[in-house]
């Protein structure tokens, strides 16, 4: 087991994440290293998904911020572009599967999205990643989108 | 953990982060502060400091048995040396004042102002509680007197709104 990895699944075990677990706010659904599947919880909109999964890459995790994409848990491989997370406001700026190919989220906490706009440290601070935390800094993240008014449910519908 | 041993999610005066102890479940009160100290951090002379449960008002009795007053596995406990924290809220230049329990989350304390000042739907999940003069908006499930610091029993918070990522 890496490093990262030990820390990882030590996190995993600590209060932060589990409390989401309690609250019903996010499940563990797979480690495979460098790789964790974990499903969030979203807010109930008519016929629309209770969660989505994400597939995070941890490589270097916590010194390197994550990367998530949206993941189709039964299948194990990407979420379809129809099946993404949808709405106004806020909701297709993160969950667009037009950037870089929807192999990640648009956010300053990604690992990807973060690159080549170090305006976003100064822009929106509050969401820039954070090496002492754990994944529940992009787990939060995930969740306050997926329970704000502007999420309708999937993209496609 | 094994069968006389119970998890609890704690919160408290210099732990900012939900932390996971694991106290026998006989305890009492008294010994559960013990325990906060010793494993969830909680900085305070152990004489001081109350229990309460969250989101609740009134202190447990040092003596009880966490059985006895409905404390078990992986409920959410508080310990503080603050009775009350006064809060403030500023959003448009108005400014609201109010007083709760340490035990109180963010996510009750946000639907209060968002009351008062009256945002609803999409006004309401589109702004969030931040800590005045800093850019920490405190998760919903953190409890206010993580936030404070005993004699200082009092916190602002700006209103603001959650901007979208673009550019």
């Amino acid at each position: 087991m890496t490093p990262a990895e030990k820390v990882f699944r030590d996190h995993l075990e600590r209060g932060p994440f589990q409390s989401g677990v309690d609250r019903g706010r996010w499940r563990l659904v797979s480690i495979t290293w460098h790789y964790s599947v974990i499903a969030i919880d979203a807010a109930q909109r008519p016929n629309m998904p209770l969660e989505y999964a994400f597939r995070f890459e941890l490589g270097n995790y916590p010194i390197t911020a994550p990367t998530a994409q949206p993941w189709d848990e039964s299948a194990n491989a990407p979420l379809r572009r129809a099946s993404w997370p949808g709405g106004t406001g806020r909701i297709p700026y993160a969950f667009n599967p037009d950037w870089k190919g929807g192999s990640c989220l648009y956010l300053p906490c990604d690992r990807y999205s973060i690159e080549g706009h170090d305006p976003w440290r100064t822009q929106y601070p509050e969401m820039i990643w954070d090496p002492k935390g754990d994944i529940t800094q992009y787990l939060r993240i995930i969740h306050d989108l997926l329970h704000s008014e502007n999420y309708t449910g999937l993209r496609g519908a | 953990m094994n069968d006389q041993t119970i998890e609890l999610f704690l919160q408290g005066e210099g732990v900012r982060e939900v932390t996971l102890i694991r106290v026998p479940q006989n305890a009492t009160v008294q010994e559960l502060i013990v325990n906060a100290k010793q494993q969830g951090g909680v900085e305070a002379p152990a004489e001081e400091l109350v229990i309460l449960v969250e989101d609740q008002d009134e202190p447990l009795p040092l003596e009880a048995k966490l059985k006895d007053v409905g404390i078990s596995h992986r409920h959410r406990i508080h310990s503080h040396r603050c009775r009350r924290v006064k809060i403030s809220v500023n959003f448009n230049q108005f400014t609201k004042e109010g007083a709760f329990s340490p035990s109180t989350t963010i996510r009750k304390i946000k639907r209060w102002a968002d009351d008062q000042f009256e945002l609803k739907g999409v006004d309401a999940t589109e702004h969030a509680l931040q800590i005045c003069g800093t850019n920490v908006r405190p998760d919903a499930d953190v409890h206010l007197g993580g936030l404070v610091q005993y004699p200082n029993c009092q916190i602002c918070f700006d209103l603001v709104p959650k901007k979208r990522v673009e550019g």
